[in-house]
């Protein structure tokens, strides 16, 4: 940030963006009112409905048994995609060859809606919690892969001399080495990693699932109980917004977005 | 003693290998125990293959380097190498690249710690330790990766380039410095460079490197007495030894030059040069 537009941001002792990320949300809850009342409450229930459901989901259990189930296949398809695309990323970003040969081909199946392949995992994984979780692992393993491998290119090679002159074995290269040179890049896809995941699971659970949100919300959409969606729809914005914000968070500490401003996803 | 015995170097080049690159052709060299020896060279000459070849980080095509008569394969503890820059680990502070090395060779914490400030002591960076390489100099910076080497007590340290990248004053001065870490740790030092007056002013020997296909031209006995200070580089016998290595520089120079520059030097224009 320039000095100028620091003065700028900080007149009158006021930071502007601290000012702005307060307003935003307090617009948002204003334009959501705003819209119970255009929609007549027919698709959209008002903050306070919302919050009497979400009270009542606490307290009759439903929201806290899909929220274990959802959670459960979440951090289960996520340790699984990052353990994963961290090795993709790292086995074919070591060589300019394959490097080239598979950047092409991983941003291809990358790109396509990856919500057509669905019956493919139910027919593999069945209707259990199988079929989310490998869903949610082919959408989350992309990213982390992808900005891993085009992190590698960051790797020193003359760290990596230093690495073999003092005789460090592969794991501890790796570690000590490959890791924090990554590390700036591989926050990134690790933070669309998760989110992909996340994406991958809910979408997984309102197609074929008998739990979890994404099932109950489904449910809920065919009693047309409005304000319990939108409940869920709340507790799915606050896990998703407390793990991005700790992210961010991550990436500024370690200058992540300034760095790799030129991996465009 | 390190002993360099017949060292060849070739490269395949293209898809199919079949055309070569001769990087080294028959480098031999007897470093003696606490000696300081330089090796000067072209551009393009080899010099960075062959001391990545006697730290094992590059297999030799012919030939092999002894320590003390026992074959040297791979990256081995006896050899402590400091390369050109930006060798430091910037997410490390100063102690924490030190102490590296013995971190990951098992060395207990408290050891660590009381070898690593020797060593940070040792290159005259006290005061440093919890700084990050991000907020040193280059000068600095290289006095880390030296003390990183030195930690590790190896009989011989190789070095390519060091100061390569620093600016002549700093140079000068981390040279004495070397100098001096030299005389305390009594280490023997193969130092590559292209720079002459580094050369005439670090070593006891200075062996000239020809163009490529590189091998050693000449190897010159440097008799100038020591200590050598900043005086000692204004006499006419450092001059001398200076403009002699120049002559035998230049011609190796021109050909390297015309290398890089994808020249192909034929047979014949070999023959009128």
């Amino acid at each position: 940030m320039s000095v100028r537009a620091a003065v700028v941001r900080r007149m009158d002792g006021i930071d502007s963006v601290r000012v702005g990320q307060f307003l935003v949300p307090v617009g948002v809850l204003v334009v959501w009112q705003a819209l119970v009342g255009v929609t007549s409450g027919v698709a959209f229930a008002g903050p306070a409905a919302t919050f009497s459901a979400l009270v009542g989901g606490i307290e009759a259990g439903w929201l806290a048994t899909g929220l274990r189930r959802t959670m459960t296949e979440l951090v289960v398809a996520y340790v699984l995609a990052v353990v994963a695309g961290l090795w993709i990323g790292v086995a074919l970003g070591s060589s300019d060859f394959w490097s080239d040969v598979f950047e092409p081909i991983l941003i291809g199946t990358y790109s396509i809606p990856k919500v057509t392949l669905f019956p493919m995992f139910l027919f593999v994984f069945q209707l259990g919690m199988d079929s989310k979780i490998a869903f949610g692992w082919f959408h989350g393993v992309f990213p982390v892969a992808i900005l891993t491998m085009s992190a590698m290119t960051t790797v020193s090679d003359e760290h990596l001399k230093v690495a073999r002159s003092l005789r460090l074995s592969r794991w501890q290269t790796f570690r000590e080495v490959i890791v924090p040179s990554i590390l700036p890049g591989l926050v990134i896809g690790l933070r669309l990693g998760f989110n992909l995941t996340f994406l991958g699971i809910v979408l997984g659970e309102m197609f074929a699932a008998r739990e979890g949100l994404g099932y109950t919300l489904v449910e809920f959409i065919a009693g047309g109980q409005i304000d319990r969606i939108m409940a869920i729809i709340v507790v799915l914005v606050a896990v998703a917004a407390v793990v991005n914000v700790g992210f961010f968070a991550l990436e500024s500490r370690l200058g992540a977005r300034e760095r790799t401003a030129d991996i465009r996803m | 003693m390190l002993e360099l015995r017949n060292l060849s170097k070739t490269y395949g080049l293209g898809d199919d290998r079949t055309s070569t690159i001769v990087a080294l052709d028959g480098i031999d060299l007897t470093v003696e125990e606490g000696e300081f020896v330089s090796i000067i060279g072209p551009t393009g000459c080899g010099k960075s293959t062959l001391f990545e070849v006697i730290g094992g980080l590059t297999d030799a095509t012919e030939g092999r380097v002894d320590i003390d008569g026992d074959r040297v394969d791979g990256p081995d503890e006896r050899i402590g190498m400091v390369f050109q820059d930006h060798s430091t680990f910037p997410w490390l502070s100063v102690i924490e690249n030190v102490a590296f090395g013995l971190r990951m060779n098992g060395v207990s914490k408290a050891e660590r710690r009381e070898r690593a400030h020797e060593m940070i002591d040792l290159v005259g960076l006290s005061g440093f330790e919890d700084a990050s390489p991000t907020e040193l100099s280059g000068g600095m910076n290289q006095r880390v990766a030296i003390a990183r080497t030195l930690v590790m007590d190896p009989d011989i340290i190789l070095m390519d380039e060091p100061f390569g990248a620093l600016d002549e004053q700093t140079r000068l001065i981390i040279g004495n410095e070397l100098l001096r870490i030299w005389r305390e740790t009594g280490a023997t030092i193969l130092f590559v460079t292209h720079n002459i007056n580094e050369a005439v002013q670090l070593s006891d020997r200075i062996a000239v490197m020809s163009a490529r296909p590189g091998r050693f031209k000449t190897i010159v006995d440097n008799d100038i007495p020591r200590p050598r200070d900043d005086d000692t580089m204004s006499t006419e016998a450092f001059n001398d030894l200076v403009q002699r290595l120049w002559t035998e520089l230049k011609s190796e120079s021109r050909k390297g030059m015309e290398q890089q520059e994808g020249r192909t030097v034929t047979a014949g224009s070999e023959a009128d040069s």
